[in-house]
């Protein structure tokens, strides 16, 4: 702890309370003013104000800044404080019941510091029930992407090496990893975006409420990765043998063409990305073989023989 | 805890404890300390600190009043922090997404507790959970989902039909289902096989049939690593150099060694547990990967597998 941390502390509650104590925008001059503890050397004094900021900015204070002439700076009550969700007992229960269980790890995203806010945390240690955990993959976009979906704020990205605007819909964890879906606006068509392929920063930009979500985005359709492409290059009929062929659906394979007596089955596949298709198939090892279109078979065939060295 | 605790996360505890204290007209030390995780003595020193904090001109009047006394923790005049800082998105969304999780596992009420904490959270964040976020933790068997982890719960020996992936053979087995668990997208059963007597991990989605049995098991206090891959000892190691298109290997799988060949190709020290489950990924990285070395009966399965599912293609 030390001296040094309890200045530091003291100071950034100062700072929070002249802020959120403020009927109007203030500039760094008056609340440095109106703050003990900065340091009499203007330099120094600017430099740990804006640090102050930016801490408070990191942990969610909604600071806002007006870059004027003479910049100000401001925070609203309305925009600080979270509004009571009257959880009972039972129902807060639930909650830490279920962050305890499942494990998602984000920047900024303390499940227990989220539980401080909203239930003044728990009286007594709560653990995963026996027998049962889950875990979904942590990436430092999704809450950006969050804060985006949920205002309806069109975001900048890049993806495949472009630029894009897209209307973000909605974020879905499937298989293991996690996708938006979303407009894009350049390209004005649907498109599904895995998140830990975004390049880049993501960039909120413009307005709230920019874009209406179309209804029915309600339940995202798990994406299987051969379809993951700018468009479908043709549907592959895949047969898989009996033991396999439930397996084979359940990764998203799900339209049957045919129904052989033995219990086998002969899938029809539609592919946009050809890459996540062989390998899709060759993981079924002898327990499946593309049966067409010529081009896929061909392009299995020269795969096989590569490896086969 | 091993990392020190810094000023942001003690502003962090005090802006949630403040408004819940001074709700509360004061509160028991021992269950402010357990609530938010902290000693008396890390509690005492940032009331001392809060008690000189306010806004100019700093008279009685304008500053928080904060003291600790006779086991009790009171706080008044907070009035700028009467009520706790919204969640960060990061925070909405793994309070949502998780909540979603849990109840897209079967036989979670869907109008139960949970569900309605997770409507209450949603308005409070100013969120549409239906709408904006969607979790999907595995595709599974409803029904032997459900058998595995009843069982596990109570505590009862499953026998399972299983489909083994790494070595491409179907099973029935005995086993004491220790733990259910959902990672990278999938269910997995951990738990103590009887046939191979030791603990194993199933994938749920390869188990055909779950059928539950009288006979209790005894859970262990450590039930093992939730990862979908956990080395054994034993395990053989082979070397791979790997194009770069084919890198993401070395951060999908655990891995002994990593070195970079220059021109983003690697070579890696890959333990592995079955001679199935490196032909299949042999066979799937085809000419992107190399077999460098390793034990004469593993360097050749991936060429083998790839030469007999050619014939089927030639």
């Amino acid at each position: 702890m030390g001296a040094e941390q309890d200045r530091k502390l003291e100071r950034l509650v100062d700072l929070l309370a002249a802020l959120l104590d403020a009927r109007q925008p203030r500039t760094r001059a008056e609340l440095q003013r109106l703050v003990p503890l900065y340091p009499d050397d203007d330099v120094a004094a600017r430099r740990s104000f804006s640090r102050d900021v930016e801490v408070l900015a990191r942990m969610g204070v909604p600071v806002e800044i007006d870059d004027g002439q003479v910049p100000t700076y401001r925070v609203r009550r309305e925009a600080y404080e979270l509004p009571d969700p009257g959880l009972t007992e039972e129902e807060a229960a639930a909650l830490h019941l279920a962050l305890a269980t499942v494990d998602l790890d984000l920047p900024e995203g303390s499940p227990a510091e989220a539980l401080w806010k909203l239930t003044g945390g728990a009286a007594e240690r709560i653990t995963a029930p026996a027998g049962s955990t889950a875990t979904l993959p942590g990436h430092e976009h999704l809450g950006a992407l969050w804060a985006a979906v949920n205002g309806r704020q069109r975001v900048r990205l890049t993806y495949r090496g472009e630029p894009r605007e897209v209307e973000p819909w909605q974020l879905s964890c499937q298989r293991g990893h996690w996708y938006l879906k979303g407009f894009d606006t350049g390209r004005a068509g649907e498109r599904l975006y895995r998140v830990d392929r975004i390049e880049g920063p993501v960039v909120l930009d413009g307005p709230l409420g920019a874009f209406q979500r179309p209804a029915g985005t309600g339940r995202a359709t798990p994406p299987p990765p051969w379809l993951l492409g700018d468009e479908v290059r043709y549907v592959a009929r895949l047969w898989v043998d009996a033991g396999q062929a439930d397996f084979a659906r359940a990764q998203g394979a799900t339209e049957v063409e045919e129904r052989r007596p033995d219990g086998s089955v002969v899938l029809a596949v539609p592919v946009a990305n050809p890459e996540a298709f062989r390998s899709f198939a060759l993981a079924l090892l002898d327990h499946a073989e593309v049966l067409g279109p010529p081009e896929a078979r061909a392009a299995m065939a020269d795969w096989l023989e590569a490896a086969a060295g | 805890m091993t990392r020190r605790t810094t000023a942001d996360d003690r502003l962090r505890r005090l802006l949630a404890l403040v408004p819940w204290v001074a709700a509360r007209g004061g509160a028991d030390v021992d269950e402010v300390c357990a609530r938010f995780g902290c000693t008396e003595d890390e509690l005492r020193a940032d009331l001392e600190l809060l008690f000189v904090c306010g806004v100019h001109p700093f008279t009685p009047d304008a500053l928080v009043e904060a003291w600790l006394e006779d086991g009790t923790v009171h706080i008044s005049y907070a009035d700028w922090f009467r009520r706790p800082l919204r969640l960060t998105p990061a925070q909405g969304l793994v309070l949502v997404a998780t909540a979603r999780a849990l109840l897209s596992v079967p036989g979670t009420d869907p109008a139960g507790p949970l569900a309605r904490a997770l409507d209450k959270v949603a308005v409070a964040v100013g969120a549409e959970p239906g709408e904006g976020v969607d979790v999907e933790l595995g595709e599974a068997d409803r029904d032997v989902l459900a058998e595995l982890q009843a069982a596990s719960a109570a505590g009862r020996r499953v026998e399972l039909d299983y489909y083994s992936f790494g070595s491409d053979r179907f099973t029935t087995r005995l086993v004491d289902p220790w733990l259910v668990f959902s990672s990278g997208g999938s269910w997995y059963l951990r738990g103590h096989d009887h046939h191979a007597g030791e603990p194993r991990r199933f994938r749920v989605d390869r188990v055909q049939a779950a059928r539950p049995t009288d006979q209790p098991f005894e859970r262990p206090a450590d039930t093992g690593p939730t990862e979908p891959y956990t080395r054994r000892a034993g395990d053989p190691v082979v070397v791979l150099d790997l194009e770069p298109a084919a890198a993401w290997v070395a951060g999908h799988h655990p891995v002994d060694g990593v070195e970079e060949l220059g021109g983003g190709r690697l070579r890696v020290h890959l333990p592995v547990s079955e001679p199935g489950w490196l032909a299949r990924l042999l066979v799937r990285l085809g000419p992107l990967a190399t077999v460098v070395e390793g034990p004469p009966e593993l360097t050749g399965v991936g060429r083998a597998a790839a030469a007999r599912l050619l014939r089927r293609y030639r």
